[in-house]
């Protein structure tokens, strides 16, 4: 069978993580590999929006950097994915930013996210490992 | 003045203030204008008419805080972390 590659595909494949890379390839889904060398299952990359970012590989990745706080990739998109699910009731529609468009926004105590109309997520956030103490 | 690139790079090892959640659209705000400095950073045209403005909300409370003679550790995190985004609005708005 023959395929392509996209460009710059030699050069990603360069930085992947090899770490990352097992983790991704024990779960038997489709691979992406990040601009920085990072793979991830296409499932969670599919699960974000791009929003002002290049790619959605992209915006997971600067939220992931925020917001994960010692999870990987996949447990804390499903756990973005979890919350809008339980809480789709709380979920407001609306524009919350001159520049942007409509989303929905769910904020519950001390967690909350964006999602687009389709529910791909723009931004999530929680208080996953912070001690109660600190807050 | 520092590029967009420095001060995105502050902006990526800078914590997520513990506040950042509770203020206004602030999650969304920092988003999207993260967006907007990860792609100057990498080399691409982001259009100054385009860059993201705080939300009203986000502003007021900023207002307040700043005014506050007296702040939490929690809430000079928030400023400190606010003011980077500003700086980075800024820079894309004029750097370009």
């Amino acid at each position: 069978m023959e395929f392509q590659v996209s460009s710059g595909f030699f050069e990603r494949m360069g930085r992947v993580d090899a770490a990352h890379a097992l983790d991704g390839l024990r779960s038997r889904e489709a691979l992406v590999v990040s601009p920085r060398g990072t793979v991830v299952e296409k499932s969670v990359i599919d699960s974000w929006a791009k929003g002002t970012f290049l790619n959605p590989v992209d915006s997971l990745e600067h939220h992931f950097a925020k917001h994960a706080r010692g999870r990987t990739r996949r447990q804390y998109t499903l756990d973005a994915l979890r919350f809008f699910s339980e809480h789709k009731d709380k979920a407001e529609w609306g524009r919350w930013n001159p520049s942007w468009s409509e989303a929905f926004r769910i904020k519950v105590g001390s967690r909350g996210g964006y999602f687009t109309p389709g529910g791909r997520i723009l931004s999530y956030w929680d208080d996953y490992g912070i001690s109660k103490d600190a807050v | 003045m520092e590029s967009v690139k420095t001060l995105y790079e502050r902006l990526l090892a800078l914590p997520w203030p513990a506040l950042g959640g509770s203020i206004g659209n602030f999650p969304l705000y920092e988003s999207l204008i993260a967006g907007c400095a990860h792609r100057a950073a990498n080399g691409y045209e982001v259009d100054p008419t385009t860059v993201p403005r705080p939300d009203d909300e986000t502003l007021t409370a900023v207002a307040r805080l700043r005014a506050k003679p007296l702040l939490s550790a929690a809430e000079r995190a928030f400023l400190e972390y606010f003011e980077l985004t500003e700086q980075i609005r800024s820079t894309l708005e004029t750097d370009r």
